[in-house]
């Protein structure tokens, strides 16, 4: 009866969206008022105003910088949610059980392709500013490669490698570039946010805050990686 | 333009610095950190002041973020609801932190005590955003950093209860979050625009009054389980009575007001567009009101645990927000609007003057709570205070709104709706006074009761001073109505001007 309810509330409430979503100007169309109106004007001077390659960096880390600083926040809160909520089980009761070792092939192969997943990853973040790609990108590589690492070298090794203070730090750096660049901006340019001028002032805030997007979103992933690790052995 | 504006970005980077510092800096000295908390709450208090003495002169504070006016760039404004919320935003995270001390060291182990502290800083940070959101995606975003720390915060308490109570949070909080989303999906796609006046002046033009329905149904729905508003309020109980009290208080105080925040946004943009008459959404509003007045106050009543019943009558003074602001008349308005920050002081002290008698006895039913009156004197004497004020006894903090919205009723030819009105009035008042009973005439039932000390003064002096203003507030009723009446008129006129 209570299943019957619900089908009947989904199909409403499905046949509501489509009626709604039917009426979208169909994607593509060059006259729609998405592509002609904001849009248009990133297109036509974002590479100048911007004053990078890529537009969509341009977009997210000069025109609506305010919102990817949200974003990096939000990233951030999450982790600490997830740290808040891992301890409170408190530390490890038990040692932790002998590990599986994973089949030497798999071993060898992530030990292989380390460096140049590392060096991807450091490419797609560099570059980004004037590629496809950027801090989010590579960063979520760089994670996916340490969780790869601690899969097949044991996760205490990764733990290990950290003071847990850096980590802190490490895990904070994206915010806390954005504040550093926004007060930049206030400084040299008179708007909070502002990309600081002269332009190769502004490449380097640029390649700062893709770095710190890219290590902060890595460490992120990473310690969402382990804190669930540690939870499945407790 | 003066150098003041500057401090509008300051307003919310500030907290979230600190923030974000605080797990780095603090993550050994734990006590240090309270006092970090406290100072970075201070000073975006002190920020959020001279913004308010800014507006106050000069009319709205505009912040093109980046320099990039609006459309193109993000444009933050600090308007009324700044004044309003934003001001009792950093006064209420202010003394929810000096009071959260002692809660923390009892409630939470030290190394929580930092991401504790970071969790409150970043949750002002993202509600001073959300108040200064003129972009609809900017909104989105601070929606998402007040929400996030708020799920984790409920979840720093102990026990098994508040971990369920925060999941289900978290999941009733990411739909809502995904329908807002949806709905600036649907409203960029017609309007290449994401500033909310813009899209307000060329929603019209795109000609799918279908699409447009759909978006403005997805941000009711969206914002009114963030409000909190019956019958999208059932995630609130266990939430807001299982979180530890300081965060209870923050909660019920100020989040779920945000909600509010986001709905009256939304009014705005859609009056604005003119496309449809909003009737339909004001009598919806209305009559959500009155259920919940009704039904919150009725649950409030039928509660043994004392923090249960604070939990459901938020219920209820949402109901009275949503009925003054589906009344749509100047008085109804202007009524929900001081109700809102009214509200937000009353139910801070209540939840830090009831969590104050939580934490020293251990106990958290009424009936266990009994002549509790007679060793902690302060802590009784500051929930009493709360209580009536709650009930809306003339002349409390609590009254003006309610008055105001039974003066509405009156303008909008809806004198029935008075009777709701006094009814939800009245039980309340039947349930503080039977906490009021319990605590000062009723013998004691537990042997907790008997030794229980009374609370340190750093929760003392914040409920104290929370209790007597929200008994006294109503006096200052007259000058708050005429501060926020030009955003009360905004609010009503949008789409009349042009």
């Amino acid at each position: 009866m209570r299943s019957a309810l619900a089908l009947v509330l989904v199909v409403v409430l499905a046949a509501l969206m489509m009626a709604g979503v039917s009426q979208l100007p169909p994607p593509g169309e060059a006259d729609q008022a998405v592509h002609r109106h904001v849009a248009a004007n990133y297109l036509a001077d974002g590479v100048e105003e911007g004053g990078t390659g890529n537009r969509v960096t341009a977009v997210l880390l000069d025109y609506r910088a305010l919102d990817t600083y949200g974003e990096v926040v939000v990233i951030f809160a999450a982790l600490i949610a997830v740290l808040l909520v891992r301890s409170a089980g408190g530390p490890r009761t038990q040692p932790p059980p002998r590990r599986v070792p994973v089949s030497p092939v798999v071993d060898q192969v992530i030990r292989l392709m380390t460096p140049f997943i590392a060096l991807f990853a450091l490419f797609m973040i560099i570059e980004g500013h004037v590629l496809p790609g950027g801090g989010f990108q590579g960063g979520v590589v760089l994670g996916a490669l340490m969780i790869l690492l601690s899969l097949a070298l044991g996760p205490d090794r990764l733990r290990g490698a950290l003071h847990t203070g850096a980590l802190f730090w490490l895990r904070a750096v994206a915010p806390l570039a954005f504040t550093v660049s926004a007060l930049a901006g206030l400084g040299l340019v008179g708007w909070w946010f502002a990309l600081p001028e002269p332009g190769w002032m502004r490449e380097f805030a640029l390649v700062l805050l893709e770095l710190a997007i890219g290590f902060g979103g890595a460490a992120a992933l990473t310690g969402f990686f382990l804190s669930l690790e540690e939870d499945i052995h407790r | 333009m003066s150098a003041a504006v500057h401090l509008l970005p300051l307003s919310v980077v500030l907290p979230i610095t600190a923030g974000v510092l605080a797990p780095a800096l603090f993550h050994r000295r734990h006590n240090a950190c309270s006092w970090w908390a406290i100072t970075a709450a201070a000073l975006t208090l002190a920020t959020t002041l001279t913004l308010v003495s800014e507006a106050l002169d000069g009319g709205l504070v505009r912040y093109p973020v980046g320099g990039w006016p609006a459309p193109y760039g993000i444009e933050l404004v600090f308007d009324g609801l700044g004044i309003l919320m934003g001001s009792a935003a950093g006064l209420l995270t202010l003394l929810i932190l000096i009071a959260s001390r002692a809660f923390v060291q009892t409630e939470a182990t030290p190394q929580r005590h930092s991401l504790f502290h970071g969790l409150v800083l970043i949750n002002l940070g993202g509600m001073n955003g959300f108040l200064a959101a003129s972009d609809l995606f900017n909104l989105f975003v601070f929606m998402e950093v007040f929400s996030i720390s708020a799920y984790a915060l409920v979840a720093l308490a102990r026990g098994p209860v508040a971990a369920l109570a925060a999941l289900k949070y978290l999941i009733v909080g990411a739909v809502s979050s995904m329908l807002v989303l949806l709905a600036i999906a649907l409203l960029h796609a017609q309007t290449g625009s994401l500033n909310m006046s813009d899209i307000g002046d060329r929603l019209a033009a795109a000609q799918a009054p279908a699409a447009a329905g759909l978006a403005l149904g997805c941000l009711v729905v969206g914002f009114l389980v963030k409000a909190a508003v019956f019958p999208l309020h059932f995630w609130l109980p266990d939430a807001h009575a299982s979180a530890p009290s300081p965060v209870s208080a923050l909660l019920s105080g100020l989040v779920v007001k945000m909600g509010i925040v986001g709905l009256i946004r939304t009014r705005m943009l859609f009056a604005e567009a003119d496309i449809f008459s909003l009737v339909a959404l004001d009598l919806l509003l209305v009559w959500l009101g009155v259920a919940a007045i009704v039904i919150g106050a009725v649950l409030a009543m039928i509660q043994r645990e004392l923090k249960l019943m604070l939990a459901y009558s938020t219920v209820t003074n949402m109901g009275y927000i949503a009925l003054g602001l589906g009344l749509a008349t100047p008085a109804a308005v202007g009524g929900a609007l001081a109700h809102m920050g009214f509200h937000a002081l009353i139910k801070t002290g209540l939840f830090l003057s009831a969590g104050a008698l939580v934490l020293s006895t251990g106990l958290s039913r009424i009936d266990d709570l009994r002549g509790l009156a007679q060793r902690m004197p302060v802590s009784s004497a500051a929930l009493t205070l709360a209580l009536l004020a709650v009930a809306g006894l003339p002349p409390t903090a609590g009254f003006v709104g309610k008055w105001q919205i039974a003066l509405g009723a009156l303008e909008a030819g809806q004198p029935w709706l008075i009777a709701v009105v006094m009814s939800g009035a009245l039980l309340t008042l039947a349930w503080a006074i039977r906490i009021i009973n319990s605590l000062y005439f009723l013998p004691p039932a537990r042997g907790q009761v008997l030794t229980a000390d009374e609370a340190p003064l750093s929760i003392r002096a914040p409920i104290l001073m929370l209790g007597l203003v929200a008994m006294v507030g109503g006096l200052a009723g007259a000058m708050v109505l005429e501060w926020i009446e030009p955003l009360s008129f905004r609010i009503l006129e949008a789409g009349h001007g042009h």
